[in-house]
């Protein structure tokens, strides 16, 4: 049928006499030729600020980087030398103690969402609640721990840090899993279930292996954002100029101490806030290229 | 030729009522004549009538009333004679199945018998159910919340429809192979041990043996005996297939589901599955979906004809295929629609 109507006007006009007026090709293509302008400046524009920033940090933070930075305490103010190392250790100590608290529950949340709270109200309650969570600002979350474990306790603490930054990864994991966890094709899961395997032995042996490298890759990306965090610890870890030997007490980390020390009128600490940001963009840096390669090598 | 004798429903027979609601549940369907297609009716109900006397199955002499009851029951529901298994123990019986998503009904009153250790092929046009006839058999439906069935299926005589049914004893005794391949994310030999060990205490080497001799048994092995730990996302297509069969039959169904195996392959390796499948058949009871009458043809020792949600038609392949009863079944195969 169609054919015989393309057949028809062929016959009857021939390819040269188009049905209607042509649009312009000169119009269509400036119109072209301008978008594709207006995006690549818009995006060179994006670009020249991330290298500027990149750029200024990596010039002015490794004439901070020496060996002393990573092993001693920063000195009193107005000294010279110093470093962050407990300031190293304690984001460290904070960043892992969030990880090991958030992730779990961020993947159970995840695995419940995908695997068995789909389409149930409660299901719908949870991915509400994890995406509200997800759009709070760190302070508040910050602020939220302080009442809860700063001031019951009477004081600052690691442990208020690491379960702040706990309560920011937690939305963070659980949404990547269920994404990741979602991707699964459901064939998958039936015919693991159709071997007679039970749900739990189903999610953990065939889902879970078949999502690994997307999991793998949102976690370390979830942990590697909340390393960067200085809002939460503010009200919780805040800072501290010695050793993290009790996390009981007030706990030195990167963030607050860039916050801090950048303030500050004595240059040496001015020079270790640029250290310690350098430190921080590489290691995100680091992490986000790690888990890219990752990605493309679960590809291949 | 005895088809309209050959009313195979051991289980039916031993049912203690004589089915009464019968007419009821048939009534029902009568106000969905209009969606429904030209059916069986009248013309089989009554040959099988003038059979005379059925000879039962199973040595269950049925009661002549009872007998009666339901063959005038099925005439009226218009329901195609389930039989047609001729001599053969049923191995899977469907009664009166009838399907849902949601509000929409989707199967009107299945009936079907399965004979044991025969390969029986549903056929019919996209659409028609006969996916979701099979996904009943193992109750893999019930992963999906607005899925409904109702009727009586019947696995060995045991309603396994029935809630008490244990779903992971159900699924080790049926197993179903899919439309597309569906290796899990492990190697090999992971695959093939993953429902022995679900089922199973087995120790290493009598795992060994038996992934080897189940890979065998699929005829995988030549071609996978050195790449046991690659992954089995690795293989071709059809291999993939063959693993997957190779998966399910390593516990030992009885029977096995498949839901347009080859599909997904290549014409070479849809006739290595093909002969597969053949050669499964003197150990599993097979129901296998197909979209593709010739194999149909080849492969089934019974046929089914699916349209719009009913057995049109349901007897021997050769039967189905060179005379067909019902109009709708030999336009189908002849190509006339679908």
């Amino acid at each position: 049928m169609s054919r015989g109507a393309a057949d028809a006007v062929v016959t009857t006009r021939g390819r040269d006499a188009p049905p209607f007026p042509l649009k312009s090709r000169a119009r269509r293509r400036a119109r072209n030729l301008g978008l594709k302008v207006a995006a690549s400046a818009a995006a060179l524009f994006a670009l020249f600020f991330l290298f500027w920033i990149l750029a200024v940090v990596v010039k002015r933070g490794i004439a901070a980087l020496d060996w002393s930075f990573f092993t001693s305490l920063p000195s009193p103010p107005g000294g010279e030398g110093g470093g962050l190392a407990n300031a190293i250790l304690g984001t460290v100590a904070m960043t892992l103690m969030a990880a090991l608290i958030g992730t779990p529950l961020g993947v159970l949340t995840g695995v419940y969402l995908s695997e068995f709270g789909k389409g149930t109200r409660f299901g719908s309650l949870v991915r509400f609640t994890v995406n509200v969570m997800l759009g709070i600002p760190s302070i508040l979350a910050g602020l939220f721990v302080y009442t809860l474990l700063v001031v019951t306790t009477g004081h600052f603490s690691g442990w208020a840090g690491g379960v702040s930054l706990a309560v920011l990864i937690l939305p963070n994991v659980a949404r990547t899993t269920e994404d990741m966890l979602g991707l699964v094709p459901d064939s998958l899961r039936e015919s693991s279930l159709a071997l007679g395997a039970p749900r739990w032995k189903t999610t953990v042996g065939v889902v879970f292996r078949a999502a690994r490298s997307g999991l793998a890759t949102g976690i370390l990306l979830a942990v590697a954002r909340i390393s960067g965090e200085t809002a939460p610890l503010l009200f919780t870890a805040l800072n501290s100029p010695y050793w993290p030997r009790n996390l009981g007490r007030p706990t030195a980390n990167l963030t607050v101490t860039i916050f801090s020390y950048a303030m500050s009128p004595y240059s040496d600490w001015q020079r270790l806030a640029w250290g310690a940001s350098l430190l921080i963009t590489v290691s995100v840096l680091v992490v986000t290229l790690l888990t890219r390669w990752r990605v493309r090598e679960g590809e291949a | 030729m005895n088809e309209a004798s050959s009313k195979s429903r051991p289980a039916g027979g031993q049912r203690a009522e004589p089915r009464p609601p019968e007419g009821s549940a048939a009534d029902a369907r009568e106000g969905e004549a209009a969606v429904r297609p030209p059916v069986p009716s009248v013309g089989n109900g009554a040959a099988e009538s003038a059979a005379g006397p059925r000879a039962s199955k199973g040595g269950e002499a049925r009661e002549g009333s009872a007998g009666g009851t339901d063959a005038s029951a099925d005439a009226r529901a218009g329901r195609a004679p389930a039989p047609a298994t001729e001599e053969l123990p049923a191995k899977i019986s469907v009664q009166s199945l009838d399907f849902w998503y949601g509000d929409r009904q989707v199967l009107f009153g299945n009936d079907l018998d399965v004979a044991e250790r025969k390969v029986t092929a549903i056929i019919g046009p996209s659409g028609c159910g006969k996916s979701t006839h099979i996904r009943v058999y193992n109750r893999m439906f019930e992963l999906y919340r607005d899925q409904r069935a109702a009727g009586d299926i019947l696995l060995d005589g045991e309603n396994l429809l029935d809630p008490d049914m244990d779903l992971i004893d159900l699924r080790r005794r049926v197993g179903m192979i899919f439309q597309r391949p569906t290796p899990f994310p492990m190697s090999v030999y992971e695959n093939v041990a993953y429902g022995l060990r679900l089922h199973y205490r087995v120790s290493r080497k009598q795992l060994d043996e038996r992934v080897e001799r189940t890979l065998r048994g699929a005829a995988l092995w030549d071609e996978v005996k050195d790449k046991l730990d690659e992954p089995g996302t690795a293989l071709s297509g059809g291999q993939q297939q063959r693993l997957c069969i190779a998966r399910a039959i390593a516990v030992e169904p009885e029977v096995l589901l498949m839901d347009e195996p080859t599909s997904a392959v290549d014409p070479v390796a849809t006739a290595k599955l093909e002969e597969l499948i053949e050669s499964l058949k003197s150990e599993f009871t097979i129901v296998i979906v197909t979209h593709n009458m010739q194999q149909a043809a080849r492969i089934s020792d019974f046929t089914a004809f699916f349209f719009k949600g009913y057995v049109v038609e349901f007897g021997p392949t050769e039967r189905i295929f060179t005379n067909p009863r019902e109009k709708k079944t030999e336009d189908y195969i002849t190509g006339r629609f679908g």
